[in-house]
């Protein structure tokens, strides 16, 4: 029991406890910010020269550059959220928008995917170093060079 | 394959020829010439086709969403080649330069790569399937890429697999990163709305509006935006930002939307700077024979010369590709 308290000794926070709060919550803070910011800048008027549509665009594209750069949600999620929000906010038909996610892309990089985890899962780790050549003896001078160049070239 | 599955593959291979070779971390210079060669090799080879990364397909399918033009697999390999091949002869000197090999015999290093290989015996009839399958399906992607479509290809080169029972579901599930797929379709339906209620136009009007005096200048100025954004965020995620704007730029002043689609995703593919830009350079940082200074330093010199070449590419080589700006 004793030694379990050692192994594990208590940390007391002395700060005060308003810094403790704002410590703790300041990734909800940062997210309540956030929610503002955006629902300040969806009341307001378009600049001229754009559509509303467009502008709730914009704003929608920027705060998705924002969270994709800040990293508070994941990428694929905030990726999603953004779909989601252009039928919310009448930008897009939802059966448009839906029907993007169906692109051609989307399914290329799946079955690429598929593949070359299919190579991954079923070749050795040392697949690259198959790959180089094993034979060929360089000069003693070269010998340093000729290695690394054995490791560099396949992996490209 | 992906960058940096190339990388993670290649990382217990060379730690395992550093430790043969006794290289101390921190002062073997040979050391950091070969965890350089893994992040080196894999960035650079990384842009050379639609296989290297996710950003290609997601440029390609952006590009088709808002003009319904396509990129061949061949067609983008050929215009990525002429920056990947003597970047890879640049890059391999650049290294000696910067980390001249400090070592005098590297026989072990041999034998281990040797043994390593006879260890790894003859190929399987699994490894023969599915490096048949994928031969087949590189060619597919070539040959009939633009009449069938590159993902019925790929979608058909897996049913094969699984056909043959070369790879398990399972297996597939722990390997494919899903969150990248589930990104793609989020951005492509954003690009979309940006083009298709004007503001994309509006954003390069307003924003880029300066640069678009003449086509060279945009390119310039957005594929050095494209490399230097892609050190801090994720290669796909600076697709994604970037080709809304490139499309209504590419629009805006004339330029063609497939020089644009390559301004962007190429440079995209080519962060060497931080740890943080791409995981093959976070792989080799790993292995604690690099400090910060040394990726950075060299990273600096490689990325310039990219970009250079990318400039060069652009004017002299790929007109005769048939991608004039």
């Amino acid at each position: 029991m004793e030694n379990d308290l050692f192994d594990k000794p208590l940390k007391i926070d002395n700060r005060p406890m308003w810094l403790i709060v704002i410590d703790h919550t300041a990734r909800y803070q940062l997210i309540a910010g956030f929610l503002v910011i955006c629902i300040i800048l969806f009341r307001l008027a378009p600049p001229p020269g754009l559509s509303l549509n467009g502008y709730h665009a914009v704003i929608l594209f920027g705060a998705t550059i924002f969270l994709w750069v800040s990293g508070l949600l994941p990428i694929a999620v905030t990726a999603l959220l953004s779909m989601v929000m252009l039928p919310l906010l009448g930008i897009m038909e939802a059966k448009k928008t839906y029907a993007l996610f169906g692109n051609e892309a989307v399914f290329f990089i799946l079955g690429a995917f598929i593949l070359a985890a299919a190579m991954t899962a079923d070749f050795p780790p040392g697949w690259p170093v198959r790959c180089s050549p094993a034979s060929a003896r360089p000069r003693p001078g070269w010998r340093q060079r000729f290695f690394y160049c054995r490791l560099f070239f396949p992996l490209s | 394959m992906s960058e940096h599955a190339v990388a993670a593959m290649m990382f217990p291979v060379v730690a395992e020829i550093a430790t043969a070779l006794r290289l101390e971390k921190g002062s073997s210079s040979f050391g950091r010439l070969l965890f350089m060669a893994i992040a080196w090799g894999c960035i650079i080879g990384g842009i050379a086709t639609f296989l290297g990364g996710a950003r290609a397909p997601l440029a390609a399918g952006m590009l088709r969403e808002n003009t319904g033009l396509t990129f061949g697999f061949l067609e983008w390999t050929a215009a990525a080649c002429m920056i990947v091949l003597p970047l890879l002869g640049i890059g391999f000197f650049l290294l000696l330069r910067f980390f001249p090999p400090d070592l005098r015999n590297v026989e072990e290093g041999v034998k281990f790569l040797n043994r390593k290989r006879l260890e790894s015996g003859r190929f399987s009839y699994d490894e023969m399937l599915t490096a048949v399958v994928m031969l087949f399906t590189i060619c597919g992607w070539i040959f009939f890429g633009e009449k069938t479509g590159l993902a019925a290809i790929a979608i058909l080169g897996t049913a094969v697999l699984f056909t043959f029972r070369v790879v398990s579901w399972k297996k597939i599930e722990e390997y494919v990163n899903w969150g990248i797929i589930l990104m793609y379709g989020g951005s492509i339906a954003l690009a979309s709305a940006l083009e298709k209620s004007g503001a994309a136009l509006w954003i390069v009007g307003k924003g880029l509006g300066l640069f678009a005096q003449s086509p060279f200048i945009a390119i310039m100025v957005i594929s050095l935006v494209s490399i230097l954004l892609t050190e801090c965020i994720s290669h796909a995620a600076v697709v994604a930002i970037l080709m809304p704007v490139g499309m209504g730029l590419a629009t805006s002043i004339g330029i063609d939307p497939k020089v644009m689609t390559l301004s962007i995703a190429l440079p995209a593919g080519l962060a060497y700077c931080l740890p943080m830009g791409t995981p093959a350079t976070a792989i080799a940082y790993a292995s604690g024979f690099l400090k910060s200074r040394d990726i950075i330093v060299a990273g600096s010199v490689i990325m310039a010369i990219s970009w250079i070449l990318f400039l060069f590419s652009v004017v002299f080589v790929w007109p005769h590709l048939g991608l004039k700006n």
